[in-house]
């Protein structure tokens, strides 16, 4: 914790949290339940050696948690081409670069704000509302204390502070970076030919691997179709892990949006699941699903989702958060409430927070689908509506359920009314439409409010509304029910 | 130089921005007090007027054929009041026992409430009396910013298509804002669940629709937790043990309360509400002097903190009493299926199984797991007002500010406070407006005392003429022969 590398940096005085590890700087509101979760985000990235984009990228998904409730922090950090920044709520920063000077302040946004601002920069400035200004003696080297924000001269002793703390640089982390594997091996830095040029060791296996090894790919199919409207202009949902890395071309294809459907928990977006390409995703709801199918019958079960890792028909459904959930939901066109939550259109309320869609003016973007609701059989099994499924007495059998492309449910009857191939459930944008797949006795609906049942027509999809009871063949029903039902 | 930038500007003196129950029932009054539909828009997403009303009491378990759970001391379709919906109902149902229910509650009987489906046919008669549709116009309000010659602009969003612009733009003397919620708050640690476990179904709000729940029961005996003290807690209590008793189900019940109420509580011997089994109890929404008692001129004179204190003092969740009800909780508290416990919870998570633990905190330091198949949240929480962008922008550039709990501060006679802008003013009144000089806002007499107020204000300005007893004698005739006003 000295200054080597990174230049002089000053607290100012306040009532907040301002934090230097190893070149990374944090301002926040202390009274946030958050201000660990940030501290903890600046930590670990510092160890993993990180740079200010991977320390946005964490802060991002912290700010994302936190489900929209404005969180009054900034975050500024280096990267090869300059410095990277970030805020949120209540406060702003300013940069000066080789562009002049830039303004961000967390108000103007409805996530946060996050800038590249190119190198060489000679000053930066993070800050709470509260903050004084810093007195020219003071300094922070390192550590955490109370503050209302930071002034940083990287220029100040003079070093470039641009590709200072490298890996060469092992001293600011140590603060508490036991796990450092790979600190010590300068050899470190130019690995990849993709990933943080010359930035420090190779980020830490975690978080790294699955996208980094994605150099190019990653940007390109991510726009993910034209999209129709302007909204989230380049790519709607990639933020959520990818752009870092391979960002470089472009310094200011640094989005802020991205991000929107707090992908970031979803197990389906975040970093793991290599996300194929984007097309596929698009297109076909693949869920690489095949695998056993469950048997309702045997089992006196539910269930939830059946899913090909799951452990099969067990009395138990299995934990929803292991499911190899599709990798790649389906992309539709939606709405972000204003806690930017991805949502159906046509709702009234936001399915995550409860506000209300109706108040603002949407923008309809897509995103990863959410799930759709349910089907619950007779027997209590309960079929989550995120793929599509095939229903039957032997459906695991049928072609498109060896393709992957839907998830097999087993439905028999004592009287055998229901045949092997018997029913798709097929999702289609936000709507759940069945299709009889010229089963022996049929399929009929009951529409909610209506006391009669009525035969759908085979082999043609037919859109049924929440609430709506369905009759497979003769003695089996379920029903749909969805928290969008409006 | 608005109308110079292409963006098309109606002048219209009044408009109502909302199109809920709070717009209804303020351009009824002023349909009655004589104002032309010509005179007055409403500006909307909603189709009519108890579209937002009928969802939320639908999903919380009143549909149209269930008694709703206010009392039916007002109709928000008849500003007399008279004849009650109880006087109705008696008649077109022929059954005079509603009218000996009236005269006992509550002493021998519970109080009487309307059917919902009886309000929204009633107001769906006013709304067509009114010709309400001929002043409704469909959009995105996006502002209501202070005009500099007096009065104020609406600017509104079409929808897509309606209009050659993106934009409209309204210019108005008075304005009248009746957006109601901003929205729900689901509980921070249920929107967790939500996003982690990407699991809409089982931990769900009473104000969403969640049949599910009640369906999934139907095939399988579970157990549901319920989260919350007030009167939806109640309906949805009522719904679970009216389905065990119809199908024959063996549903458990875990139910926690934030404030397990054991007994009579209160500041004062004259001031006191029943309670007892974590429930607070209360024959009326509001205690009864709210709307002409000592209560009402009480809080008339308060400002600031002491205004807060004593919102403080009657307020707090609390739920009418019903016998019925009541009696299902004993069966339930003794039959071993009904399970009230006081606590918070600090988080819910999956089990193995994919059952739900909730980890429940007790004052007493006790910590419980129970663990569920569902979770009911009905603590209905409700969003901040700044969450509306209307109102954030009030609060941020027109001189609006918020009363002593936290919302809009308005005049006795609901005129937003800080935001006269010339001759002309800027009123709310709903939800928004709570914790004023008039408690019970957010109710229907609530809703129309504001009306009425504002109607008054108007008249004093001149807009419209004053009602005085021989107008008002000749509108209600016309209302009870249902002619046009």
């Amino acid at each position: 914790m000295t200054d080597q590398g990174f230049g002089v940096v000053r607290p100012l005085p306040g009532n907040g949290l301002v934090a230097h590890v190893g070149g990374l700087l944090l301002v926040c509101d202390a009274a946030e339940a958050v201000a660990e979760d940030l501290l903890g985000a600046v930590r670990e990235t510092a160890a993993s050696g990180g740079d200010g984009r991977a320390l946005a990228r964490r802060v991002a998904q912290v700010l994302a948690a936190m489900m929209g409730e404005p969180v009054a922090c900034a975050v500024a950090g280096h990267v090869p081409e300059g410095v990277a920044v970030l805020v949120s709520g209540q406060a702003s920063a300013s940069v000066t670069g080789s562009g002049g000077e830039v303004h961000l302040a967390g108000r103007d946004a409805l996530t946060w704000s996050d800038r590249l601002v190119p190198g060489p920069v000679t000053r930066v400035e993070l800050r709470l509302p509260d903050a004084g200004s810093a007195h020219r003696f003071a300094r922070l080297d390192g550590g955490v204390i109370s503050g209302g924000g930071v002034q940083w001269d990287p220029s100040e002793t003079g070093e470039a502070a641009q590709p200072p703390m490298r890996a060469a640089q092992p001293a600011p982390a140590p603060v508490q970076a036991p796990p450092m594997p790979s600190m010590g091996a300068g050899p470190g830095p130019a690995p990849g030919p993709s990933m943080a040029p010359d930035w420090g060791p190779p980020p830490m296996e975690p978080a790294g691997p699955p996208m980094e090894q994605r150099p190019g790919p990653v940007m390109e199919p991510a726009p993910a179709g034209p999209p129709p409207y302007p909204l989230g202009p380049a790519d709607p949902y990639p933020p959520a892990g990818p752009p870092m890395e391979q960002q470089a071309p472009a310094p200011q294809g640094w989005h802020s949006e991205p991000m929107p459907a707090a992908p970031s928990q979803g197990p389906g977006s975040g970093p793991a699941p290599a996300v194929p390409s984007h097309e596929d995703v698009d297109t076909a709801r693949a869920n690489g699903m095949g695998g056993d199918p469950i048997d309702v019958h045997n089992e006196s079960f539910e269930y939830e989702l059946l899913t090909p890792g799951a452990p099969g028909p067990s009395g138990t459904a299995p934990d929803m958060p292991m499911m190899p959930e599709p990798e790649a939901r389906p992309l539709v066109y939606g709405v972000d409430c204003k806690n930017d939550h991805f949502n159906d259109p046509r709702v009234p309320y936001c399915a995550v927070c409860g506000i209300a869609l109706v108040q603002r003016t949407l923008v309809p973007y897509k995103g990863p689908r959410p799930p759709l609701g349910v089907l619950l059989l007779d027997d209590g099994m309960t079929l989550r509506l995120d793929t599509d499924y095939l229903l039957g007495r032997d459906p695991e059998r049928a072609p498109e359920v060896a393709e992957g492309a839907v998830r097999p449910a087993k439905v028999t009857s004592p009287d055998g009314s229901v045949s092997r191939r018997h029913l798709r459930v097929a999702l289609d944008g936000w709507d759940v439409n069945l299709v009889d797949l010229g089963s022996v006795n049929g399929t009929q609906i009951q529409p909610p409010g209506d006391p009669n049942f009525y035969d759908i027509p085979p082999n043609e999809p037919v859109t049924i509304a929440p609430g709506t009871t369905v009759r497979i063949g003769v003695s089996r029903t379920m029903r749909y029910e969805s928290h969008r039902n409006n | 130089m608005v109308a110079s930038a292409g963006i098309p500007m109606y002048d219209i003196p009044f408009v109502s921005i909302g199109g809920g129950m709070g717009s209804f029932v303020t351009v009824d009054y002023l349909r009655v007090y004589g104002v032309p539909t010509s005179q007055m828009r409403v500006i909307s997403n909603i189709d009519h007027p108890w579209q937002t009303y009928e969802f939320l009491t639908r999903c919380s378990q009143i549909p149209r054929g269930e008694r709703i759970r206010s009392d039916s001391s007002s109709r928000p379709d008849n500003l007399w009041g008279f004849p009650s919906y109880a006087l109705e109902e008696a008649w077109k149902d022929k059954n005079p026992a509603y009218l000996w229910q009236l005269f006992t509650e509550p002493l021998l009987n519970d109080y009487w409430t309307p059917r919902a489906g009886t309000v929204f046919e009633n107001l769906e008669r006013e709304a067509k009396r009114i010709n309400y549709w001929d002043m409704l116009v469909k959009g995105q309000v996006r502002m209501v910013r202070r005009r500099a010659g007096g009065g104020y602009f609406t600017v509104v969003t079409p929808p897509e298509g309606a209009a050659p612009t993106k934009r409209i733009v309204f210019r108005s003397r008075f304005v009248h804002i009746a957006v109601g919620y901003p929205g729900l708050k689901f509980l921070p640690d249920l929107q967790e669940f939500r996003t982690k476990y990407s699991d809409y179904q089982h931990v769900v709000n009473a104000y969403e629709p969640h049949e599910q729940v009640y369906e999934f029961l139907k095939t399988r005996p579970g157990t549901v937790v319920i989260r919350g003290g007030g009167i939806v807690a109640s309906r949805v209590l009522q719904r679970l043990f009216d389905d065990r008793k119809k199908f024959g189900l063996k549903t458990q019940i875990i139910h926690i309360f934030r404030t397990f109420v054991t007994g009579s509580h209160g500041p004062h011997v004259w001031s006191r509400r029943k309670g007892g089994d974590g429930w607070a109890y209360q024959g009326f929404n509001y205690p009864k002097s709210v709307w002409g008692g000592q209560l009402k001129a009480e809080m008339r004179k308060l400002e600031g903190a002491e205004r807060a204190a004593k919102y403080k003092q009657m307020g707090g969740t609390n739920t009418p009493y019903r016998r019925h009800w009541q009696e299902q909780m004993r069966a339930g508290r003794e039959g071993g299926y009904y399970h009230a416990v006081q606590g918070t919870v600090d988080r819910v998570e999956r089990t193995e199984d994919g059952r739900l633990v909730s980890y429940v905190r007790s004052s007493d330091g006790i910590i419980r797991e129970p663990v569920s198949d569902y979770i009911i949240d009905c603590t209905g929480l409700e969003a901040d007002i700044s969450e509306h962008r209307v109102f954030a922008d009030l609060l941020q550039n027109s001189g609006a500010y918020r009363n002593p709990v936290g919302r809009l501060e308005v005049e006795r006679h609901f005129e937003v406070k800080g935001t006269a802008s010339g001759d002309g003013a800027l009123y709310a009144s709903g939800s928004a407006t709570l914790g004023g000089y008039f408690p019970g806002v957010d109710t229907f007499l609530g809703l129309q005392i504001a009306a009425q107020e504002i109607s008054d204000d108007l008249a004093r300005r001149g807009f419209v003429r004053k009602m005085g007893p021989l107008r008002s004698t000749a509108q209600w005739f016309k209302w009870v022969f249902n002619s046009p006003v």
